[in-house]
């Protein structure tokens, strides 16, 4: 393999094992689910921490994917994306078919940027849930490119 | 106020798309003020929403404002009638303009 091919791997392995430790996180905060205004902010500081890891690692799997790995199956596939916006970027994979909706990726980077105060607590529990709601989506979406990689010839890792 | 004509009709367009046509939209913060420069694009909307829906909304408001208006930094305070009005809310309904 060349060099990028070696980075894109490492990427994607990367990925991977915070894909794991997202999807773990999932199930530790499923029994919190639906989450009200109301409870969280009388939730244990272990239910705290639990939720604080599941988001922590949902915005670090959202930031290897669309910093990392979709300019990663461009380069891949020879796509120019220098001036590429993240829209443009997100267009790219859609097309390419690694991704099935820009419209909802773009909604996913929203979630990961628009963070939340102590004083909105419908922000709050909103913001938690819709991360909830989405992680499937962002898992099958690491699986894709894993299998676009495999595809290629270029990754052998373990399915997420 | 220092958002064009384009960007203050798209964004009625959109904000009455996704909260309803009796939705209320401010303008506020710095983009309110001619003498200043640059800065985020405030937005206040208080609208008949259930808070469940709170966050979803504004994820898809916030996403089809970026479609239109471009990737500028842009930020949403909305207040669902249903839930009391807290300081930040009162601040921006005080200070804010209206956008028709």
């Amino acid at each position: 393999m060349i060099e990028n091919d070696v980075v894109f791997a490492e990427n994607l392995a990367s990925a991977a094992e915070i894909a794991a430790r997202l999807a773990y996180s999932k199930r530790r905060i499923k029994p919190l689910i639906p989450l009200e205004p109301e409870r969280i902010t009388r939730l244990s500081a272990e239910q705290d921490e639990r939720i604080d890891a599941f988001l922590k690692r949902f915005e670090a799997l959202v930031d290897q994917v669309s910093g990392k790995l979709f300019r990663g199956v461009a380069y891949m596939e020879q796509e120019p994306t220098n001036g590429f916006s993240r829209r443009d970027l997100s267009m790219l994979m859609e097309k390419l078919g690694v991704l099935e909706s820009a419209d909802r990726w773009a909604e996913l980077v929203l979630l990961r940027n628009k963070s939340t105060h102590p004083d909105e607590p419908e922000r709050s529990a909103g913001r938690v849930n819709e991360a909830f709601g989405q992680t499937d989506f962002l898992l099958g979406l690491v699986q894709a490119i894993q299998a676009y990689a495999s595809a290629k010839g270029l990754v052998m890792e373990e399915p997420v | 106020m220092r958002i064009s004509t384009y960007e203050q009709r798209a964004i009625c367009q959109v904000l009455r798309e996704v909260f309803g046509e009796d939705a209320e939209i401010l303008l506020f913060g710095s983009r309110t003020d001619d003498q200043r420069r640059g800065g985020d694009i405030d937005l206040y909307v208080e609208a008949d929403l259930p808070r469940e829906l709170l966050y979803r909304k504004e994820l898809e408001a916030l996403r089809r404002l970026e479609t239109v208006i471009g990737e500028q930094r842009i930020d949403l305070l909305i207040r669902p009638r249903c839930v009391p009005l807290r300081a930040h809310h009162t601040l921006a309904r005080r200070t804010g303009i209206p956008l028709l």
